[in-house]
């Protein structure tokens, strides 16, 4: 693996971007390499770790489950030369597929956590196909919020109250701001699950459909 | 696009939805011909094959054409698209395949036979063509298998036989100019060099089953069918982009494809008949090539394919120029097929800087006997000097592919096999005990002979089932379990492919009962089932004894006798018979 001293020669970016459509269906491996490919073609100085197998030295924040659409969806990658940020968006986005828009981009620091590891929250728009039943307040009032969750060691209950911090709706849709990352984590499906049981909705999982709006990163760079 | 409630059920909708890098964007009203390139297997696989590559980029270079491509869906794809009566669409319009003008599958091995009805019938379209009209789309194959075309020709409006870059660019300026019936269309097309339209031609068969005659039944079809080949592979079509997948496929990398053909003769290898003759590309075209398509894909690897790319005489030349141009990009070389021996050494190290993954190599006979029989020019202190070095380099994994039920073999053959891995052993325990790190890794794979159309051992009866088990269990008993670990398959799917691969047109009843059994993705160890088959011969009183397991005799017709790959009938009786008096 790289060593700290060398990536301080090198610059990070953080690249924002939104992936639509059929590039929902690109799951987060593939993306890595999609990613890792068109950095290549756009001839952007990339660098590598040192060792038996080289790679590049890159990394997408939180990976949308298949099916998923983002909008502010991050990845960060060392370049051995400063680049204008400007530059690598013009150069990055006519290397990818359909459904995949590079919105902006900036040099963070290079040292410090890559951006997959600050991610504290995210905003999503849960759509169900049809939520006339719901009561939200009543819904929030609930003095707790169990689900069950399937991990490796069993089944266990969580209460997932603690990480909704907010929560609106309009019509059929839910938008929620709810812990995420690679401390808490609430998976949107969880939440979708727990409303969908509230209103006796009786929906198949595909039939609702997640836009993620935001990651919220955590923006101390001492850490 | 299918919709989201479809592809969030099924594994992978990556297979479903297109969008590939460098995919080709036309509009379809813009262009005269619409062709769906169809591939019988499902996408990972279809979409590493060079072939797709080179046909999907030619076509579309031209302004009046937009080719498409279709793959065989998974078996769940398949059950809700029956469930909800949704069709096969293309992967870049999701456009209905009966939309198209042709739908064109690849016949790259007979165990894909039933995805093709399995496909069509997903279209909604007719599976035969004397049940099709003048709406649905023209029905054709072409692709290795197509020497034989006649087991599909009943489902088939006509074959292309050779090589599609050099010809079929004519067939869609007709194409673009016809404006009459379907049967026009086929008439117009029919005196191509390499044109079949099975429904032209009729076949009378003899009371033991054999053929009587096969005679055109149309003026516009030629008795004989020759193929074409592509004359200078320096100028034959070759994409500058390529199509880069979203999904993991079975390769992820740059193929160059340096020569077609092959200097040697092996007799039982079919390609190494029908891709003749040997045609190499120049080292300057090759590293051009590999630039353009290295810099449209961001691919990190180069794989130099042909039947034996260890055959190209620039080897060398070529591996310095590209290491040359593109090593600092952190981009390596591999050679999927290799053949060991002294002279490409310094290639090996070349090719592998980084990773001493393993090797391959396949003597094919255990026996001197075996090689000798089979053309196989390579001897035994050959394969010793090989692995010798092999071991010096560094590789102490290499991989050992033979085939069984060879004509001419004998239990000592298949003893030979373990013998030979024994000894490879030996040599490894021989070097320098510094230069073993750890023990060997000899892996033995051994296949069980298909006689092919167009080979000198055509007309040799394959193995049955039991035959081919007893055989495996000698060569098994052979290996020392200690120290080389024995690899081997269910033969009964050989024995199937055997049987497709020398059928006749009466085969088409046993395809389409085993596809109405449930037969799909037949090459898939956990898709194939034999009962399924077994089924179809029951339902369709065909002889499995007949087709497959019985001597021909030289002066039979064969069904694929009407096609002409340019080496003549003489000539494969000769190499038969000298395969007889080889070294026994």
């Amino acid at each position: 693996m790289q060593t700290v001293d060398s990536k301080l020669n090198y610059h990070r970016y953080r690249i924002y971007f939104t992936k639509k459509d059929r590039a929902r269906f690109v799951g987060h491996l593939d993306l890595q390499d999609l990613f890792a490919k068109a950095l290549k073609r756009a001839k952007l100085p990339i660098a590598y770790s040192q060792g038996f197998n080289p790679h590049q030295l890159m990394s997408i924040a939180l990976p949308l489950s298949m099916g998923m659409t983002g909008l502010g969806e991050i990845f960060e990658v060392f370049l051995t030369k400063a680049t204008n940020p400007e530059q690598i968006v013009e150069s990055l986005n006519p290397q990818m597929p359909l459904g995949i828009l590079i919105t902006s981009a900036k040099e963070v620091p290079n040292t410090g956590k890559a951006a997959a590891g600050r991610v504290i929250k995210a905003i999503y728009r849960i759509t169900f196909p049809n939520l006339d039943k719901l009561d939200l307040n009543l819904l929030m009032s609930l003095p707790e919020m169990q689900m069950e969750t399937k991990g490796k060691k069993g089944t266990k209950t969580v209460d997932i109250k603690a990480d909704i911090f907010s929560i609106e709706r309009e019509g059929n849709t839910i938008t929620a701001t709810i812990s995420a990352g690679s401390g808490k984590n609430l998976k949107p499906q969880l939440l979708a699950e727990f409303i969908n049981r509230q209103i006796d909705g009786g929906f198949a999982p595909h039939k609702i459909s997640y836009e993620r709006r935001l990651l919220i990163l955590e923006e101390n760079f001492n850490k | 696009m299918y919709s989201d409630d479809v592809l969030l059920r099924v594994e992978k909708p990556g297979r479903y939805v297109g969008n590939e890098i460098n995919m080709i964007v036309k509009d379809p009203k813009t262009v005269q011909t619409r062709f769906a390139f169809a591939f019988p297997e499902v996408y990972e696989v279809g979409m590493s094959h060079n072939g797709l590559q080179i046909l999907y980029s030619l076509f579309n270079t031209l302004a009046d054409v937009y080719c498409e491509r279709v793959f065989a869906p998974w078996s769940d794809m398949e059950a809700i698209m029956r469930e909800e009566g949704l069709p096969l669409k293309s992967l870049e319009t999701f456009t209905p395949l009966k939309d198209f003008d042709f739908v064109g599958f690849t016949l790259q091995y007979e165990m894909t036979y039933t995805n093709i009805l399995n496909m069509l019938d997903l279209a909604g379209l007719p599976l035969r063509s004397a049940n099709r009209d003048d709406s649905h789309p023209l029905i054709v194959g072409g692709g290795p298998c197509a020497y034989n075309p006649e087991p599909l020709a009943d489902f088939f409006d006509f074959f292309y036989i050779g090589e599609a870059e050099e010809l079929f660019p004519q067939v869609f300026d007709i194409h673009k100019d016809h404006k009459g019936t379907k049967r026009e269309f086929l008439e117009k097309i029919a005196g191509l060099q390499g044109i079949y339209v099975p429904s032209f031609y009729d076949v009378a068969y003899n009371e033991n089953g054999t053929i009587a005659n096969f005679t055109p039944n149309n003026p516009h079809a030629p008795a004989r069918v020759r193929k074409v080949a592509v004359r200078n592979m320096d100028e034959a079509h070759y994409p500058e982009k390529a199509l880069v997948p979203l999904i993991e496929t079975v390769h992820n990398r740059v193929a160059l494809e340096v020569f077609r053909g092959c200097i040697r003769g092996c007799r039982f290898c079919q390609a190494g008949y029908i891709y003749r003759p040997h045609r190499n590309k120049q080292v300057d075209t090759l590293v051009s090539q590999a630039k353009s398509l290295l810099s449209a894909s961001g691919h990190e690897e180069i794989s130099l394919l042909s039947l034996a790319t260890n055959d190209y005489p620039h080897l060398n030349e070529l591996v310095d120029k590209l290491n040359d141009c593109f090593a600092s990009e952190n981009i390596s070389i591999s050679l999927p097929s290799l053949r060991i021996d002294a002279a490409n050494q310094t290639v090996l190290e070349k090719v592998q800087k980084v990773r001493k993954s393993s090797l391959t190599f396949a003597p094919e006979g255990g026996s001197q006997k075996m090689r000798d029989i089979i053309n196989k020019d390579i001897s035994e202190e050959e394969i010793f000097e090989g692995v010798c070095l092999a071991f010096e380099g560094g590789w102490d994994r290499l991989k050992l592919y033979f085939i069984i039920g060879l004509p001419g073999e004998d239990d000592e053959d298949l003893a030979a096999i373990g013998k030979l891995a024994n000894d490879i052993v030996e040599i490894y325990y021989g070097l320098p005990k510094e230069k073993r790190k750890r023990p060997p890794g000899i892996t033995i794979s051994a296949s069980c002979f298909v006689p092919k159309p167009f080979t000198p051992f055509q007309w040799f009866p394959q193995h049955s089932v039991d035959e081919f088990s007893r055989k495996q269990r000698t060569v098994k008993a052979g290996v020392n379990g200690k120290r080389a670990s024995y690899k081997y398959h269910d033969s009964d799917v050989s024995v199937l492919e055997g049987t497709l691969a020398r059928g006749d047109r009466r085969i088409a009843d046993l395809i389409e009962s085993a596809w109405r059994n449930g037969a799909r993705f037949d090459g898939w160890s956990e898709h194939f089932s034999w009962e399924k088959w077994q089924k179809a011969f029951e339902n369709t009183g065909l002889s499995i004894d007949f087709y497959n397991f019985r001597q021909r005799e030289y002066d039979e017709i064969l069904p694929w006798d009407f096609i002409d790959i340019g080496v003549p009938k003489e000539y494969l009786i000769k190499e038969n018979e000298a395969s007889k008096h080889a070294n026994r």
